[in-house]
């Protein structure tokens, strides 16, 4: 019984790191329809810039956050000025291969800085075991899940108070009607590219506490972009939702299933997860079901 | 008409005697070691500084002139981890006479590069694969395989386990990658194992870019391991460290690396997670590195970097760069300068039993018989977030030739 609790928990705390990344992917979609794969790597160079910050300029926590949340929100903001705007008009599919193409850019230059070498924010950050009914946990985990939770409560309170976040969701809906009220659509796609990729920086530090920054973590990424197919493409709160299932359900089926077939369960429970939410509910599990009038 | 062809034999004549002179006094070419390495990747933490070890020690050479006046060129080429472009690579140098050996990092790579050139007398450095040893042909390893390590590991095991007074027989898991590098210290190292009186728990094997191990590690703890045997490349022994004391694992279970891992990098990442951790080498590591007169030389004035920066990975290069210097010395010796050609040196390669390799490891073992680049391992441990020795060098079993070879 122990041992399925621990690995529930477990799964619910890498859940909420999943979570964070898939939020970054739906903020995107929600006001551009555009499916970004590049949210992978703006949350890896986010992880990248906070430990720059934090342990080769020594900056205080504080001002470390500032300064990589602001180096990822002109990243966020030059992406979409460069590549995303040109292509406004065009075939989203053209769209979302350029953020593949931002992916696999971004991929080259950051293993050129890894060297194949990792960094840590062990030093910096909490670390150690908690223990919680009378489970132990990893303590790096019991923080991340925290700044998920305050994220996503962060997320729901901006687009549902702020003048900017219901233009947003108005700029979601529909970009022609959203125009005629006022709003900038052009304005509202880079600043939801810039809020994005600070979404993707503090899910990129989460995860790098938990993790380190090694050479897979922009792959984490491709993660976030099931979670939210799984969630809804449009949905926050599915997103978390999706995160936590996804979570769990690769603990779970590993830590049972990985002795009967052999291993590698937990790799591919994503893709079994996502398979079989298309089959059943093909706009995710809270996403929005869109009819067409004929 | 007869004065025509005379004069046409004249020229005839003198092209072949200029072409003689020219070849008889022609320098030599120069002669490339292709390093098929992973700069990037899953096992760039390991290949890049060892790549910069042959580079550096290839490059040192070549400023004091050379072998008998022989330049051995370094050409390194970036593969990722990844075989197609690392087949891809070899492929288009196949044909270049001036490449007499080339190195692999990755086993995958090694494998298929295997079955390319098994009819090819073309040395390959791989790191540890003991198939190389159960089949001589023309692939060399840097120092003993791994399932010799592995079976060293197992000595260890069991002296340390009758030290702490245990009674029955230590449970022990390998933890690794789930793939061929992963799998393979058990050929031989298994049927070791069980002769030796080791209980082998069931292997959990992670892919290559796992982040998290807390699945495998729970079970390996409710599974009652005692002795855990980690492979990967750092900082996969580092990240799985990390997990193990966040879960409370490091109290109960004695953690031990295979050779390729942490290094000072991961030790000063996470040094209390790593505190206690046993690495079994076959090259120096810690402070004997960093210490090291040719390492440091090396490091300082051909890489020109300060101390600080240096990986002890940086010696498994220097020591296979060594390896080619010595081989490429004979085949000089033997049919001189113009004629090293690939059959040479792989000929020079079989004679290298015995050559010194500064303390930088142990002895080299190639023979006409033996693929296996050394015969001795050093246990080290991570005590006060320093990896010191605990052991001098210790013979490695023969594991390899307990296994059943197809």
């Amino acid at each position: 019984m122990t041992n399925f609790l621990q690995l529930l928990l477990l799964g619910l705390l890498e859940g909420g790191l999943y979570a964070m990344v898939a939020a970054a992917v739906v903020l995107v979609y929600k006001s551009t329809h555009v499916v970004s794969l590049a949210h992978g790597q703006l949350m890896a160079y986010g992880a990248l810039a906070f430990w720059f910050a934090l342990s080769v300029l020594k900056l205080p926590f504080i001002l470390a956050l500032v300064v990589a949340l602001i180096f990822l929100a002109i990243t966020g903001w030059f992406i979409e000025r460069l590549a995303m705007r040109p292509l406004i008009g065009q075939p989203l599919f053209a769209a979302f291969l350029t953020t593949f193409a931002v992916f696999l850019m971004g991929d080259g230059i950051f293993q050129l800085i890894l060297k194949g070498e990792s960094n840590s924010f062990a030093k910096y950050l909490p670390g150690g075991m908690t223990s919680v009914i009378g489970v132990p946990l990893p303590t790096t985990q019991l923080v991340s899940f925290g700044v998920c939770l305050a994220l996503f409560s962060g997320l729901a309170i901006f687009f549902r108070r702020t003048k900017f976040g219901l233009g947003m969701r108005a700029t979601a809906e529909d970009h022609q009607l959203a125009q005629s009220t006022g709003i900038t659509v052009r304005a509202i796609f880079s600043s939801i590219w810039i809020l994005s990729a600070m979404v993707a920086t503090i899910a990129g530090i989460a995860l790098a506490n938990v993790m380190d920054i090694y050479f897979p973590l922009p792959y984490v990424g491709i993660k976030g972009l099931i979670v939210a197919l799984v969630g809804g493409l449009e949905s926050l709160p599915g997103a978390l939702l999706a995160g936590l299932i996804l979570g769990i359900l690769e603990n779970i089926s590993a830590g049972y299933l990985d002795p009967i077939v052999g291993g590698g369960v937990k790799e591919v429970a994503a893709y079994v997860l996502l398979l079989f939410i298309l089959l059943v509910k093909p706009y995710g599990l809270l996403g929005l079901v869109r009819i067409e009038r004929i | 008409m007869r004065n025509h062809s005379i004069r046409w034999l004249v020229v005839l004549a003198l092209v072949i005697f200029g072409m003689g002179v020219f070849t008889s006094t022609a320098p030599a070419k120069d002669i490339i070691f292709m390093d098929l390495s992973d700069y990037t990747g899953p096992v760039a933490g390991l290949a890049l500084p060892g790549s910069m070890g042959t580079e550096d020690y290839l490059k040192y050479i070549n400023n004091k002139g050379g072998v008998e006046g022989l330049k051995i060129k370094y050409m390194g080429i970036d593969t990722r981890y990844d075989v197609a472009r690392a087949i891809s690579a070899f492929k288009r140098q196949r044909r270049n006479k001036q490449v007499v050996a080339v190195g692999i990092v990755s086993t995958p790579v090694g494998k298929m590069m295997q079955a390319l050139t098994k009819k090819e007398k073309l040395v390959v450095h791989v790191p540890g694969d003991g198939e190389f040893q159960a089949h001589p042909g023309n692939f060399f390893t840097w120092g003993p395989v791994y399932q010799d390590a592995f079976a060293a590991t197992i000595d260890w095991i069991m002296d340390d386990w009758e030290k702490k007074g245990e009674s029955g027989k230590p449970k022990v898991a390998v933890l690794s990658w789930d793939n061929a590098y992963g799998r393979e210290m058990l050929r031989g190292g298994k049927e070791y194992a069980e002769m030796k009186g080791a209980q082998l728990l069931p292997s959990e094997l992670f892919p290559t870019g796992t982040l998290k191990h807390d699945v495998y590690l729970t079970r390996l703890d409710k599974a009652g391991a005692n002795y855990v045997y980690v492979g990967g490349v750092d900082p996969v022994q580092t990240n799985v460290m990390r997990d193990a004391t966040a879960l409370g694992l490091t109290e109960k279970i004695q953690f031990i690396s295979d050779y390729w891992g942490p290094t000072a990098l991961g030790i000063s990442l996470h040094p209390k997670a790593l505190e206690g951790m046993v690495v079994v080498s076959f090259f120096l590591r810690g402070q004997e590195a960093f210490d090291h007169p040719l390492l440091k030389e090396l490091w300082t004035t051909v890489r020109k970097q300060p101390m600080d920066k240096f990986n002890e990975g940086y010696g498994i290069g220097v020591g296979a760069g060594i390896n080619l210097v010595g081989a490429v010395t004979d085949t000089v010796k033997r049919v001189g300068k113009n004629k090293v050609t690939r059959e040479e040196v792989h000929n020079s390669y079989l004679r290298l039993t015995g050559l010194d390799r500064q303390g930088l490891a142990g002895r080299c073992t190639y023979s006409p018989t033996r693929r296996a680049g050394a015969d001795v391992v050093k246990f080290y441990k991570v005590t006060g977030g320093k990896i010191v020795p605990i052991t001098d060098w210790v013979q490695t079993p023969d594991a390899v030739s307990m296994h059943k070879w197809k």
